[in-house]
């Protein structure tokens, strides 16, 4: 671990904080008693000093009681002199009561005033001393003691000066080092007492990574050691959940192994049927093409024998009419004649519905042409819609009845989107009813603003369960018999495009109903 | 005629209290006059009182601003004046007409000359009994320092009967208080004991202090005349019975009262006196006191 983070860990560490607050703690009250005594001691310094003077001057003032009444210099100057024999003594002033100086001693120094600590007593006559006239009542009725006069001492600071500096620095020292030895036996006692902590930690740590199979060692049955013994079970408990989990998950992801390959076998199976109606949708192209080449010609020539066959009725008829009834092709001219014509309506009616055939194939293989157009007849629709299903041949003995009502207003719609809609309905239902021989019934009808297309079946009906997913994509009950699971979605789609709704109901065994509902002016499809 | 008689009545009333105020005047035998409230003077009063029953109104000065003694003199015109205390002897300086016994005064024959009518007793012990301590205590050379002016002539007295003691009297003369240290400084190595009188210039408050410590220095007692000074270091002290005083100054008060003249009575000395001393200072100095000095000398120690 970098050296950056190891610091960090140590500095958000439990014993590094009950250190660093046990030594801001300890360091603190270690300066707040030793500034107290530092202060305390200063002033009994000074007032020591100060009342060292004051009895200086006061057994000064005492001596010099006698020789100051009698104003004996000499004696004063002595008793003076006794008093500055004291080394910090820097004057003696010795006066009288009227502020004459009898005795001035100055010690020659350069001391300044501040430097000095000076102290003036008074001296008074002795308190016990007794006139005669008060002597003689034995009284204590005695006013206060006489003044004398006074002296004067003053006394240098430097020493006091330089024994506080002593103090200040030797406490300091002393605050010092018993700040760091108590310091140290805290940090040892700490150490100690949060050893179980820190292999609590370090436990937590290892199964916060994930390793719940480690336990944390207990030492003692302090807090610590309960709260380990503690999270050892937890962890035991949470080592059995993970290995239920584990299979859990290892079962789920079988299952869904599973799924996934089914569901990619019908997905297969889908793009499967999906790229062979692609390919279908091309072949019929191409087969339209091959076809209308050929069915132009037919229907060409069926044209020119048709003209061909007006052109020679009248001499064909002259000649029936002079020569009498002839064969032609086998069949009598009389019955010919008719025959032959309506030969031509066939080929010239069928050719044109094989046009529209192909048409409408090509159309419905290219899916093009989605835009909405107005004027679109429904009945046609319907009509187209069932010519595609006839020509489709797989009707076999289906009924398919159309009851188209006269009253259907034309719409704005997409023709071909519409047939492919009920192309695809009519497919189901005809796929419906082909095991039971049921009929199919088309019908259309106006409700208010709407168009109904209604196309009902009597086929096997659709299960409960699948009415929910009929929208679905690549749902469908014959994808295994090429069904794509595309029909009801793209004309679900188809409607919704046209701003209306596809609606089933539908009972097992009871058939199915499909209802196409469509607005006669659809809203702009956003 | 009503109104008219009130107003005779109420001139009578007046007439009456005039004539007798003088008469209640006299109602006193002594005016007695106190310096202050002191055990001292209660003491000399008590005594006062025990042989004879006199009249007395008793002013203590201290209990006024300013008494005003000639005229309760004046008004009250007492047989006689008792002055107990300097401060009483010196508010009597005025009065001449009335007697004036003074006790427990120090000045009393300073004030003698100018005041005829004024007797009474002195605070100076008979030198006699000093003397006999002193020869009790086998004390040769004795120092005394004195005013002369204030105490000469007791000194006068006191030498002249030092000789019959076998006695010499040191002396030294202060005129000034202030002397008094170099007086008591020329007596080192001179004398035997030192003899401090009640004299006012030669023993002060300031002053009385070295005296002790001479004795302490010199090694010499110190009889001084007052028990005060035993407990400052004196060896022992000729004390006046103040109680005694007392019934002295009542005796000259009824020859007063009596009608004798204040010039035929001498200035009298206490009669009684107590020999007080200091046990421990005795015995510092190696002294001992084996018996009784003279039948009015009574010891006690403290």
């Amino acid at each position: 671990m970098a050296l950056p983070a190891l610091s960090k860990n140590f500095r958000a560490s439990f014993r590094f904080k009950l250190f660093a607050i046990f030594t801001a703690v300890t360091a603190v009250v270690t300066i707040l008693f030793i500034s107290l005594f530092i202060f305390a001691e200063i002033r009994e310094q000074r007032w020591l000093a100060a009342d060292k003077v004051h009895l200086l001057a006061a057994r000064l003032a005492d001596g010099v009681r006698l020789p100051l009444y009698a104003e004996n210099r000499d004696a004063l100057q002595r008793l003076a002199e006794e008093t500055a024999n004291y080394p910090e003594i820097h004057a003696v002033v010795i006066t009288t009561h009227d502020g004459r100086v009898l005795t001035d001693l100055h010690k020659p120094t350069t001391i300044g005033l501040d430097d000095l600590l000076s102290e003036t007593v008074e001296v008074r006559s002795n308190p016990l001393g007794a006139s005669p006239e008060t002597a003689i009542t034995s009284s204590r009725h005695d006013p206060d003691a006489t003044l004398i006069g006074t002296v004067r001492l003053e006394r240098d600071t430097i020493d006091l000066k330089q024994r506080i500096r002593s103090l200040v620095w030797t406490s300091c020292l002393l605050a010092l080092g018993f700040w760091l030895t108590v310091s140290l036996l805290s940090y040892l006692a700490l150490r100690q007492v949060t050893s179980s902590f820190n292999n609590l930690m370090r436990g937590i740590q290892i199964m916060r990574n994930g390793n719940y199979g480690f336990r944390i060692g207990v030492e003692r049955e302090d807090e610590p050691g309960r709260a380990a013994t503690a999270i050892n079970e937890l962890a035991a408990s949470l080592q059995e959940r993970d290995r239920e989990n584990q299979h859990l998950q290892e079962e789920l992801l079988s299952a869904m192994r599973l799924e996934v390959q089914e569901e990619k076998k019908l997905l297969m199976a889908k793009l499967i049927q999906t790229n062979r109606m692609t390919s279908l949708g091309l072949l019929a192209s191409s087969m339209a093409h091959e076809i209308n080449n050929p069915n132009g010609s037919i229907r060409l020539a069926g044209h020119y024998l048709n003209r061909a066959w007006n052109d020679a009725m009248p001499l064909l008829q002259q000649v029936a009419a002079e020569e009498g009834d002839f064969n032609l092709g086998g069949i009598p001219f009389s019955t010919a004649r008719d025959n032959i014509c309506e030969c031509c309506a066939t080929i010239d009616r069928n050719t044109d519905r094989i046009t529209h055939v192909v048409q409408d194939l090509r159309s419905y293989s290219l899916g093009e042409r989605n835009e909405l157009y107005p004027g679109v007849d429904i009945n046609q629709v319907v009509a187209n819609a069932l010519a595609i299903i006839h020509a489709h041949g797989t009707r076999t003995d289906t009924t398919i009845s159309a009851d188209t009502s006269p009253r259907i207003p034309a719409i704005t719609a997409n023709h071909h989107q519409l047939e492919q809609v009920l192309v695809n309905l009519l497919m189901n239902a005809v796929q419906a009813v082909q095991n039971n021989k049921g009929g199919i019934f088309v019908s259309t009808a106006l409700n208010d603003d709407e168009v109904l297309i209604i196309v009902r079946d009597e086929g096997t009906g659709i299960p409960p369960e699948h009415m929910e997913r009929l929208r679905d994509p690549f749902f469908s009950t014959r994808i295994d018999k090429g069904g794509s699971g595309l029909g009801l979605f793209v004309a679900n789609f188809i409607v919704t495009q046209h701003s209306g709704k596809l609606e089933f109901v539908s009972a097992p065994g009871a058939g199915t109903t499909a209802i196409v509902r469509l607005p006669v002016n659809p809203a702009p499809h956003t | 005629m009503a109104r008219l008689t009130h107003r005779h009545s109420l001139t009578t009333l007046i007439a009456f209290l005039v004539l007798l105020i003088p008469c209640l005047a006299q109602a006193y035998d002594v005016l007695v006059i106190v310096s202050r409230r002191d055990q001292a003077y209660d003491e000399v009063l008590r005594g006062f009182r025990t042989p004879r029953q006199f009249t007395e109104r008793v002013v203590i000065l201290t209990d006024y601003a300013e008494a005003d003694i000639m005229r309760i003199v004046r008004e009250d015109r007492p047989g006689m004046v008792l002055a107990l205390g300097d401060s009483a002897l010196a508010a009597t300086r005025k009065i001449r007409q009335v007697p004036i016994i003074a006790v427990m005064s120090l000045g009393i024959r300073d004030r003698r000359n100018a005041l005829p009518n004024l007797a009474g007793i002195d605070m100076f012990a008979s030198p006699e009994h000093y003397l006999e301590l002193f020869q009790e205590l086998k004390k040769r050379r004795v120092g005394v320092i004195h005013d002369p002016a204030k105490s000469g002539w007791y000194l006068r007295r006191a030498q002249q009967m030092a000789h019959r003691y076998g006695i010499r009297l040191v002396v030294r003369e202060t005129p000034n208080p202030r002397d008094t240290l170099d007086r008591l400084a020329s007596l080192k190595g001179e004398v035997d004991a030192l003899w401090m009188l009640p004299d006012t210039t030669a023993v002060t408050r300031e002053t009385a202090e070295a005296y002790f410590v001479f004795s302490q220095e010199q090694q010499v007692p110190v009889v001084a005349f007052a028990g005060a000074y035993l407990t400052l270091g004196a060896a022992a002290v000729m004390e006046i019975d103040r109680t005694e005083l007392g019934k002295q100054a009542a005796e000259m008060s009824a020859k007063v009262l009596h009608g004798t003249d204040t010039a035929e009575l001498a200035i009298a000395s206490p009669n009684k006196i107590t020999l007080k001393t200091n046990p421990s200072v005795l015995k510092r100095l190696g002294i001992v006191l084996l018996g009784l000095l003279d039948t009015n000398l009574r010891i006690s120690m403290e």
